[in-house]
């Protein structure tokens, strides 16, 4: 197997030619020098440096960031909100488990839109992330904090969560790998939900390989899950295998239409050129129903959305305020309005909206009609084809505050993104090109529960653009 | 959801889900939710007729365990500080 650069670092810890207390010293001074300058991080665990191995599992001690919408035990746990400030939950997420009990050193809960809602980290109550290649710039998001956590290698691997690009989006404007799995692959126990049909968590990474690795460690049937799958286990590193001989790709042109970046587009050709050099078969197709994929996405995330954040009523957990004076209905609504911020109460808001009697049959039963339709199309679509790609992001990595006045403009960068998730399809995301100085991020998709595949595609693309990115600030920079 | 409805369309629907707006929030919710719905009309272009709905993207069915007690981490979930009097929670008047 080519030695790419995590693959390399396990090698390192394992011969003992790099100790595991040096490498965890060198990334605590990561943290501790590109803090103050990304916040990638809501929480840091305090001491993590000082995990001592034992029985060494597949991670070897290196380190991994949660999102911090995902329970760890006793670490305080906010989403990205005050209104759960102060909130620790008592147990571990399944996939936290299953990195602990691998040997990954959990070394903090990275920033994020509130409530994973936002595509830029913006949205945090605990203040933007920075992307490393250029701090003015937004990380895409929501799971901004854990792709520039990796980018600049204040951690080696992260969690985030896709509800409709939280994973992809950010890995693309921060020029990392970030694998939004088959719904029902990955527990979601100990997820807070944002929009439970949609949402899965996934591995974020600085190369496929390290992709694949924390995805076989996350990956499996949770009985605490009912939407769990249960499937075989499969190691993903397994299926990185050399050589696209016989691959069938499929370029989806809508993904590609208006609105997208002419510096991306030329990037995206290029990709397809080297998959043509590796023996791939690529061909355009049409998914015509994908014009309507972002309204549908949006009411059906939003509904959910009213219906999950309806238990924040300021007793059980986070936020809460003195009680004597109130009764239990004006309590709820002043430490609701208190403790979410802006898009959250708009999108809460918009969820009531097309929930409501006379709206209910215009807006969300029609927008789960079109994701049938989606769904239809995609499978249509691997009849023929083993993966199809186009662009992760249809732009590139913006300043930040450019956007957040405009709702509507931001909601609109999710275009490449959402087919996936009302599918429930995995997607990967990998650095394809440059432009500016800025990344470009390739989305390749697969059937469902097909991450062999399209792992192997981007693990192919991966070693033949060959792009060794390193941002202006990262810790090999420091 | 336009014209001189749309404020109080926002105060009632911010009611629904137990938020009380500003009148700052007011007011720019009744602007960006109209145009934000105007955004999903473009739905009425999709040819759906016949169209099953797809609630989920699995096919999903209730899943049961096995009626076997464990143990109940009470301590643990009543590690509210500040909320918590003996094994009460502190909550405001129904």
């Amino acid at each position: 197997m080519r030695e790419t650069y995590t693959l390399k670092l396990i090698r390192e810890i394992e011969s003992g030619s790099l100790p595991l207390d040096e490498y965890l010293a060198r990334k605590a001074e990561a943290i501790a020098k590109l803090e103050p300058l990304l916040n990638s991080f809501i929480t840091i665990v305090k001491g993590f440096e000082n995990y001592e191995a034992g029985k060494l599992g597949l991670l070897r001690g290196l380190t991994v960031a949660i999102k911090d919408n995902i329970c760890v035990e006793g670490v305080e746990t906010t989403c990205g909100s005050l209104i759960l400030k102060g909130y620790r939950p008592s147990y571990d997420a399944t996939v936290v488990e299953r990195i602990k009990g691998n040997s990954g050193v959990i070394t903090g809960k990275t920033n994020m839109d509130e409530f994973a809602m936002g595509s830029t980290t913006e949205w945090s109550a605990f203040g933007p992330t920075r992307n490393p290649w250029d701090p003015s710039r937004v990380p895409g998001g929501s799971s901004g904090g854990s792709a520039a956590a990796v980018a600049s290698g204040e951690s080696e691997l992260a969690l985030g969560s896709d509800t409709g690009g939280s994973i992809r989006c950010p890995a693309s404007f921060c020029g990392v790998v970030g694998l939004k799995p088959t719904y029902g692959l990955v527990s979601r126990y100990g997820l807070i939900a944002y929009a439970n049909s949609l949402e899965q968590i996934g591995p974020i990474a600085r190369d496929v390989y390290g992709c694949a690795l924390l995805l076989t460690v996350i990956a499996g049937y949770d009985p605490r899950d009912s939407t769990s799958i249960d499937r075989s286990s499969t190691d993903y590193r397994a299926t990185l295998i050399d050589g696209l001989e016989g691959f069938r790709i499929g370029v989806i042109r809508e993904l590609l239409g208006e609105g997208v970046d002419r510096r991306i587009r030329s990037s995206i050709r290029e990709s397809i050129y080297k998959l043509e050099s590796l023996g791939a078969v690529v061909e355009e197709i049409s998914m015509p129903s994908i014009e309507f994929a972002l309204p549908a996405y949006y009411i059906i995330a939003m509904a959910e959305a009213s219906s999950n954040l309806a238990r924040y009523d300021g007793v059980r957990y986070g936020m809460n305020l003195p009680v004597r004076d109130h009764d239990w209905s004006r309590y709820c609504e002043e430490v609701r309005s208190r403790g979410f911020g802006l898009e959250v109460k708009r999108r809460m808001i918009l969820g009531a909206y097309v929930l409501s009697a006379g709206y209910y049959d215009r807006y969300y039963i029609k927008a789960l009609k079109v994701r049938t339709l989606i769904k239809r199309e995609f499978t249509d679509a691997f009849k023929t084809f083993d993966a199809l790609i186009g662009p992760s992001m249809p732009i590139l990595p913006f300043k930040i505050g450019e956007k957040v006045e405009d709702p509507l403009e931001l909601y609109m960068c999710d275009m490449d993104t959402v087919p996936v998730n009302l599918a429930g399809l995995p997607a990967i995301s990998i650095p394809c090109g440059l432009a500016d100085g800025l990344p470009i991020g390739l989305q390749i998709i697969g059937s469902y529960f097909r991450e062999d595949l399209i792992l192997r595609v981007a693990y192919n693309l991966e070693a033949t653009l060959d792009l060794r990115l390193k941002p202006v600030f990262s810790e090999v920079c420091l | 959801m336009s014209g001189s409805r749309s404020r109080l369309e926002v105060k009632h629907l911010a009611s629904l889900v137990k938020l009380k707006l500003s009148l700052e929030e007011e007011r720019l919710f009744s602007v960006q939710l109209s145009r934000i719905v105007e955004f999903f009309d473009q739905l009425d272009k999709a040819r759906v007729d016949g169209v099953e709905p797809t609630f989920h993207p699995l096919d999903v069915y209730n899943v049961f365990r096995r009626d076997i007690v464990s143990p109940y981490p009470g301590e643990k979930l009543l590690n509210l500080p500040g909320r918590v009097r003996g094994r009460y929670i502190w909550a405001p008047r129904m």
